[in-house]
């Protein structure tokens, strides 16, 4: 219920936020100077002179202390300055402002979808136990599950682009049709026709654990005195499942949910990754193996802001579902 | 004329293990219309379980293997006559469920649906059931907070923010908001203090009598049953030891049970006697020994009540017990 502790609580949970967010910047910060390699190497020419070596290192300010680079890296961050991509040349916050709504896109609609679908199939396989639907379900999500998402993207990749040819083998957009000035329908399409397989992917290898969640949750539910004084006051079978059963199970998925954000950024990489999709995670990826210092930061950054932003939201939104839920 | 009408009941349930826990081991009694039945006995006895069965809310395990159940109003599902509930198919019993038969919950803090809001839920189940207008339910629901004496303003509050006292009150309400032909009463003033209990009881009475309903009132409190009930059924061990009328009970109880119930409960005129309990404990429902349930615990124990149970059988008019003692 939203009253007057609402913004109280809303405060607390964005300074908890920056709180967090710190941490992870810190971390990031020293997890990327104990890594072995010199960042400097991808951009010397051998056959520079020593002094023009350290110039450039000066210049980058990696011959400082490593305190006074976190102070600067620190005050960096705060104004939203990440510095120069090494590999683009370009201020990192102008390519990860480019990246995000790609990320976003494909994060969002896969989280929704697969919950969508887990608690849906959720629903089904908890009132039918012990059914054929039940069985089969199971089967097939354990399946997906268990296996490797980069692997499941490129056998339909394979199957779908390569064998088929019905979608495209990666990519966001078609730059062919794009050149050619195409209405705004026509874009659309053709993202959406880009988005079909990384989204199936991501959603086909994680709604099986929401499924299960929901179906754990709900047997439970509907052993509760409420469900079965619902069935005593003969509610149609519908009501019973859906108002009842199934709308008071539905809130420990949710806060797995939360749980399974933060574990889909791994798995985001890698998707962004096998399909050239052209986000935040692909971009970490191929910043990383370069050395690319200040992009992969701004990328981890970045995804960490995503995630705690996210269990922001559904924890307020978790309050419109639990009435029992209030702020103060 | 009997609204219900139990004959040779068996239910069991079955355990982890192959067990079978004989929760309801033949029983017959009857409710007479627009009388009140009460049923007594110590905790775990089977009283739950016969509400559960008349309404057929049984979890999985549990299985019926003998008995009719009849109920008289088969008008609401369309038939004339009385109908045997257990041979009804689902759909059907939907229909018998809070039309026909209503029941007011034992333990009230979680028969109410936490994310509803109270009133929309005791709405919800009225508009189902007589297919009336948002505007009537509302009016309804007015008149039943009156009856149970609850602020209507507080019908827009969740579960949560209600006392345990006003839960019950709400499911009072609830099982009276589609005005059925017969109530389960399953403990349903047990949460309640002594005065909220008194009037709600008098409250009940006086909408039965109005509205003509018949009921079952299941309690382990002596004197609450027998306030309310015109007929009381005493039960020990998921059997029936004896059933009479209220007044009978207390002037001319046959079985040892009752007469030691009766011992046991607090009079306000002697003061100076001391509080009797029944020595023992109640049997396992699981491996019941042969003969009569409640022979170990029996002041009047013969040889025979060790081997062959008593049979239960009519003595006088509307007096039925099951002891040797009277065979």
């Amino acid at each position: 219920m939203i009253h007057v502790g609402f913004t109280k609580y809303i405060t607390r949970r964005i300074l908890e936020g920056i709180i967090s967010l710190f941490v992870v910047i810190t971390i990031i910060f020293f997890l990327f100077r104990v890594m072995p390699g010199d960042p400097v190497s991808m951009i010397l020419d051998p056959k520079m002179t020593p002094e023009m070596k350290e110039m450039i290192r000066n210049s980058y300010g990696l011959n400082e202390p490593i305190f006074v680079q976190y102070g600067i890296y620190l005050k960096n961050i705060i104004t939203l300055n990440m510095g120069n991509s090494f590999h683009y040349s370009k201020p990192v916050f102008e390519i990860i402002m480019e990246k995000l709504p790609n990320t976003l896109l494909l994060f969002t609609s896969a989280s929704i979808l697969a919950s969508v679908l887990g608690i849906f199939l959720g629903r089904i396989i908890a009132w039918k136990r012990n059914s054929n639907t039940e069985y089969i379900l199971s089967v097939v999500g354990l399946f997906f599950y268990n296996m490797p998402l980069f692997w499941l993207g490129l056998i339909l990749i394979y199957i779908f682009s390569f064998s088929l040819g019905l979608f495209p083998i990666g990519g966001m957009i078609d730059y062919q049709l794009w050149s050619f000035n195409p209405s705004i329908i026509e874009k659309i399409l053709d993202i959406l026709h880009h988005l079909f397989l990384p989204l199936i992917t991501l959603t086909v290898s994680s709604f099986c654990g929401m499924m299960f969640l929901m179906r754990t949750s709900m047997v439970e539910t509907l052993k509760e005195d409420y469900v079965i004084a619902a069935k005593a006051r003969g509610l149609p079978d519908k009501v019973i499942r859906n108002k009842y059963a199934a709308r008071n199970a539905e809130l420990p998925v949710i806060t797995a949910l939360i749980l399974g954000i933060s574990g889909s950024i791994g798995g985001g990489v890698l998707t962004e990754t096998v399909f050239s999709w052209p986000g935040i995670g692909y971009e970490l990826f191929r910043s990383t193996m370069e050395r690319d210092y200040p992009l992969a930061q701004g990328c981890f950054f970045m995804l960490s802001l995503i995630t705690i932003v996210s269990v922001i939201v559904i924890d307020v939104v978790y309050s419109y579902l639990d009435p029992r839920i209030s702020y103060d | 004329m009997n609204a219900l009408e139990i004959n040779n009941l068996i239910m069991y349930y079955e355990l982890f293990g192959g067990n079978k826990l004989m929760a309801i081991n033949n029983i017959s009694f009857s409710v007479e219309e627009s009388k009140t039945t009460g049923i007594v006995g110590e905790s775990g006895c089977g009283k739950s379980s016969i509400a559960s069965t008349i309404l057929k809310i049984l979890p999985d395990n549990a299985k019926i293997i003998n008995g009719n159940i009849y109920f008289k109003y088969g008008e609401i599902i369309k038939r004339s006559g009385k109908v045997d509930l257990l041979t009804l198919d689902k759909k059907t019993m939907q229909d018998i469920r809070w039309k026909g038969i209503s029941m007011i919950f034992q333990g009230a803090m979680n028969v109410l649906n936490p994310v509803y809001r109270v009133g929309d839920q005791i709405i919800e189940i009225m508009r189902y059931k007589d297919n009336i207008s948002k505007e009537e339910a509302n009016e309804k629901l007015e008149d039943l907070c009156r009856i149970v004496n609850i602020d209507s303003s507080r019908m827009k509050d969740y579960p949560h923010q209600f006392s345990g006292g006003m839960k019950q009150k709400a499911i009072i309400a609830m099982a009276l908001s589609t005005n059925p032909k017969l109530i389960i009463a399953d403990e349903p003033t047990t949460a309640l203090d002594l005065i909220s209990q008194y009037n709600i009881l008098e409250q009940i009475k006086k909408i039965q009598k109005k509205l003509n309903m018949s009921m079952i009132f299941i309690s382990h409190n002596l004197f609450t049953v027998s306030n309310i009930s015109d007929q009381v059924v005493v039960m020990y061990a998921g059997k029936i030891m004896e059933s009479c009328e209220k007044k009978k009970l207390f002037e001319n109880s046959l079985h040892p049970y009752s007469i030691a119930l009766i011992k046991s409960c607090l009079s306000i005129n002697d003061k100076k006697n001391k509080l009797y309990g029944i020595p023992g404990e109640p049997p396992n429902l699981v491996f019941p020994s042969s003969g009569c349930a409640f022979y170990p615990r029996c002041p009047y124990a013969k040889e025979i009540c060790k081997k062959i149970e008593p049979e239960y059988k009519e003595i006088e008019k509307k007096h039925f017990v099951a002891c040797w003692r009277y065979i």
